[in-house]
C-alpha cells in the first residue's frame, strides 16, 4: 500500500550559486548583467561616519520611472513606440499587480523583447504562437514572445498587424517603464510625455530611498570561509535584528559569526523602485571607488529583482512556488569580491 | 463560459453570510482568493424530519426542498472577486437525489458535491451521479471503504476529491480524521485531482493560499500537486460544473 | 542551511517569550513532542505590530510553517499566523514586491 510521508518533508528548492574573485579583472559586474528588473537595492558600510553624497544620489537621481495605468498591449508595438524607445536607448518594463502565478504578466527587456506569461484561458482566446511553461506539467500557462526589434515587425507586414489586432484583445494592465536615452541631452521624461499625449494617466515614481545608523556594532570579518553566516549576517543587521550575545538566549540562538570587530558606526542604506542593470552597475562603480579612496573592510551590496516578472535570470523563465525572489549579494574588500546568486529553483513542479 | 483566475477557495459556508461577509470577502480577496464559492448544504437526515412533519400538517402545496442559491451582491472593492453558489448534498440512499434533480433551484447551482454517507451512497455517487466534487464530514469516520478502481472511475468523470483545512484548525478530532482521509487519498489514488478549500465559519480560520500549498504537503500531496489543488484543479472543477450544467439545461428542454 | 520566516500574531498582545512558547505548544499539537524540539529562532520581535522573523532549519521548515497554519486557539481565544514572506536568504525578506505601492 502507498504510504505517504508524515515526517520528513522537503522544503522548495532553492539554488544559491557563489563566485569569488578579484576586482581588478571587472568579473563582479557580470551578474548585474543578467538580472534586468530590479526592485529593492541595499547597502551595508562599516566603520562609515559619514557617507559620501555620490553614493546616496546614485540611485536618486535620474532614476525616475513612470506608471501608467490601463494600458492596453496593443500600444507598445506602435511602430512609432518602438522607434522612438525601444530602439534607442535601453527600455524596460513590467505589469505589476498580476500574480505571476494566476494572473497574466507582461515584460520587456532590453533586447527588444516583449514577453507575456498568460494562463491556458487567455492564451487560447489570444491566438498568438507560444510555447508551455516549463514549470507545469499540464500546460496551465504560456510564454508568448514578441521581437520588437525584428526587421520584418513594422506595419504592412501580416505578423505585424495580425500580433497588433490580437493584443487588443487583452485585457489592459498598470506598467512601470524605465528608460534610459541613448544621449545626456534627451530627457528621459519623453517617454511619460508619449503615454500622457496618448490621454494615459501617467504617475512620476522616485525611488524610496532610506538610511540608517546603528552604533556599536559587531562586524564579521570578511573571509571566503563561511560565506553562509556572513550573508545571513547582512541579512540580521539589515533587518536589525538581534545579533546575540546578549543575556537572553530563549529566544534567539543566534550569534555573530566569528571572528568579529567592533564598529563605533555601520551604515545602512536602502532604495527601492525600479532599476535597470545599468543603474545598479553605475552603483557599484561608484562603491568601488569609494573603498580605493577610503580604507573601509568590506562593502556590501544587495539587489533583489520583482517577483511578478516573466523572465528572471538570463532571461529565463521566471515562477512563483512559494516565493520568488530572484537576488544577489556581492561583498568588496579593496582586493576580492564574492557574488552569492539566490535564484528560484529550476526544476518543473511533479 | 466566463474565466475564473486566481486562487480558488471552493467551501466557504453559508455561516459566513450571517457573519459579515463583506468583511470575510474583502480578507479572501486579499489573501489571493479570487474565486470562491459560497457552499449551502442539504443533509438528508434533517430533510427526512421536515419532510415527516409536512406530511403529518398535510401541507399541500410542494416546498423546493433544495434551498434557493445566496445571490453575493458584488462587493465594493472586491469587483474581480467571483462568487459562485455550491451546493453539497449528504446523503445516504439515492432516492432523494431523484427528487433533488428535479427542483427548479437545483439547476441555478454552479458547483454540486456530494458528501455519501453510506456505502450505498458512495457506489451510486461514482456510477450514476454527475457531481463536481467529492466531499466528507470531518466530524466523522467515512462509512464507506474506499477502492482504487472507484476512486479513478471518479477521476475519469472529472470528480475532484475536496479536504478542507477550516476543520482542522478548529478541532482536534476533525483534524485528525481530516489527515486520515487525505493519507486515504494517497493511499489509493496517488492524491490525483485533489482540491483544497477552507470549509470556514469564520474570518479567523483563513490562511493565504501559500500557507495552504504547504499544507498540501502535509497531506500527502506532491509540490506540483500542493499548487493544482487551489489553482489549475480549482478551474478545472469550474469547467466540470459549467459544462455538466449546460448539458442538464439542454437534456431538460 | 536555514530557512527565514515573516509572521504576525493576530489576537492580542503578548509578549515574545510567550509568542514562542506558543508557536511550540502549536507544533506539539500537530506533531508532537518529538518535533516540538525542532530549535528555531526569533530573530527579531516587533510588540507593537506583533511580528517576528523566525529562523529554522530547512529540514523541518515544512512542519513548522504547517504547524502555524493549523495553530487555531491561544488561552482559549480564536487566533491565527499570517505568514508575510519566506525565504531562505534572510536578506529578502526586507521587501516584498507583491505589497509595495509605488
Amino acid at each position: 500500500m502507498l504510504s505517504p510521508e508524515i515526517w520528513n518533508f522537503k522544503a522548495p528548492d532553492s539554488l544559491v550559486k557563489v563566485e569569488k574573485g578579484n576586482i581588478v579583472n571587472n568579473n563582479c559586474f557580470n551578474t548585474i548583467q543578467k538580472l534586468h528588473h530590479n526592485h529593492l537595492v541595499s547597502v551595508v558600510l562599516p566603520d562609515t561616519l559619514r557617507v559620501p553624497q555620490n553614493i546616496c544620489e546614485t540611485l536618486k537621481n535620474d532614476c525616475e520611472y513612470y506608471k501608467i495605468s490601463n494600458v492596453g498591449l496593443d500600444e507598445l508595438v506602435n511602430i512609432n513606440f518602438i522607434n522612438a524607445f525601444v530602439r534607442k536607448g535601453i527600455f524596460i518594463s513590467l505589469s505589476i499587480n498580476e500574480r505571476i502565478d494566476c494572473d497574466d504578466c507582461m515584460c520587456i527587456t532590453p533586447n527588444g523583447f516583449l514577453l507575456l506569461s498568460l494562463t491556458k484561458e487567455t492564451y487560447e482566446s489570444l491566438g498568438l504562437e507560444g510555447t508551455p511553461s516549463h514549470y507545469y506539467n499540464t500546460k496551465q500557462r504560456y510564454v508568448v514572445s514578441i521581437n520588437l526589434l525584428s526587421n520584418h515587425f513594422k506595419p504592412g507586414k501580416k505578423n505585424y498587424d495580425r500580433t497588433k489586432d490580437r493584443l487588443l484583445t487583452l485585457k489592459k494592465m498598470t506598467l512601470l517603464i524605465n528608460w534610459e536615452p541613448p544621449h545626456l541631452d534627451i530627457c528621459p521624461s519623453s517617454v511619460a510625455k508619449y503615454f500622457d499625449d496618448l490621454k494615459f494617466d501617467v504617475q512620476v515614481c522616485l525611488p524610496d530611498f532610506q538610511m540608517r545608523t546603528n552604533y556599536t556594532i559587531k562586524v564579521p570579518n570578511f573571509t571566503m570561509d563561511n560565506i553562509h553566516e556572513f550573508v545571513e549576517w547582512l541579512g540580521m543587521f539589515s533587518l536589525e535584528s538581534d545579533l546575540g550575545g546578549g543575556g537572553e538566549s530563549y529566544l534567539s540562538t543566534y550569534e555573530t559569526p566569528q571572528p568579529y570587530q567592533e564598529y563605533g558606526q555601520v551604515k545602512f542604506l536602502q532604495w527601492r523602485g525600479f532599476f535597470s542593470s545599468q543603474q545598479i552597475n553605475k552603483l557599484l562603480e561608484v562603491l568601488i571607488s569609494h573603498l580605493k579612496d577610503e580604507e573601509k573592510p568590506w562593502i556590501s551590496l544587495y539587489v533583489q529583482g520583482f517577483s511578478d516578472v516573466v523572465v528572471g535570470w538570463d532571461l529565463q523563465e521566471h515562477h512563483y512556488y512559494t516565493n520568488g525572489d530572484n537576488g544577489y549579494v556581492i561583498v568588496l574588500n579593496s582586493e576580492d569580491y564574492m557574488v552569492y546568486q539566490h535564484m528560484c529553483s529550476k526544476k518543473s513542479y511533479k | 463560459m466566463e474565466s475564473v483566475k486566481g486562487y480558488f477557495d471552493y467551501n466557504v459556508t453559508d455561516k459566513c453570510i450571517s457573519n459579515n461577509f463583506e468583511n470575510i470577502a474583502k480578507q479572501l480577496y486579499d489573501f489571493g482568493y479570487h474565486t470562491i464559492a459560497i457552499n449551502q448544504t442539504i443533509d438528508e437526515s434533517l430533510l427526512e424530519e421536515s419532510i415527516s412533519e409536512g406530511k403529518k400538517k398535510k401541507k399541500i402545496e410542494r416546498q423546493d426542498i433544495v434551498p434557493s442559491p445566496i445571490d453575493a451582491k458584488i462587493i465594493k472593492g472586491c469587483d474581480k472577486l467571483k462568487i459562485l453558489n455550491r451546493l453539497t448534498i449528504s446523503f445516504t440512499t439515492q432516492d432523494i437525489i431523484n427528487r433533488i434533480i428535479k427542483s427548479p433551484n437545483y439547476r441555478k447551482y454552479h458547483i454540486i458535491a456530494a458528501q455519501p454517507e453510506s456505502q450505498q451512497a458512495f457506489q451510486f455517487t461514482c456510477t450514476n451521479f454527475e457531481a463536481d466534487i467529492f466531499t466528507f464530514n470531518p466530524s466523522t469516520k467515512p462509512n464507506y471503504k474506499m477502492q482504487r478502481k472507484l476512486y479513478y472511475l471518479l477521476v475519469e468523470r472529472g470528480v475532484h476529491f475536496e479536504i478542507m483545512y477550516g476543520p482542522a484548525i478548529e478541532d482536534s478530532t476533525k483534524r485528525k480524521n481530516i489527515i486520515a482521509t487525505a493519507h486515504m487519498y494517497h493511499s489509493f489514488g496517488k492524491s490525483r485531482n485533489i482540491i483544497i478549500s477552507s470549509g470556514i465559519t469564520n474570518s479567523f480560520l483563513i490562511r493565504n493560499p501559500y500557507d495552504v500549498i504547504n499544507l498540501g504537503l502535509l497531506f500527502g500531496l506532491s509540490d506540483g500537486q500542493a499548487k493544482d489543488a487551489i489553482q489549475n484543479n480549482g478551474r478545472n472543477v469550474y469547467m466540470h460544473g459549467s459544462t455538466v450544467l449546460e448539458f442538464v439545461c439542454w437534456k431538460l428542454y | 542551511m536555514y530557512y527565514y520566516l515573516d509572521i504576525s500574531f493576530v489576537n492580542q498582545d503578548i509578549t515574545a517569550a510567550l509568542f514562542k512558547n506558543h508557536i511550540i505548544t502549536s507544533i506539539k499539537h500537530v506533531f508532537g513532542e518529538i518535533a516540538a524540539a525542532i530549535p528555531f529562532d526569533v530573530v527579531k520581535y516587533d510588540p507593537s505590530e506583533i511580528r517576528a522573523i523566525v529562523r529554522v532549519t530547512q529540514d523541518h521548515y515544512v512542519k513548522f510553517r504547517g504547524s502555524l497554519t493549523l495553530a487555531g486557539y491561544y488561552q482559549g481565544k480564536p487566533c491565527a499566523y499570517i505568514v508575510h514572506k519566506v525565504s531562505p536568504l534572510l536578506l529578502s525578506l526586507l521587501g516584498d514586491s507583491r505589497t509595495y505601492v509605488h
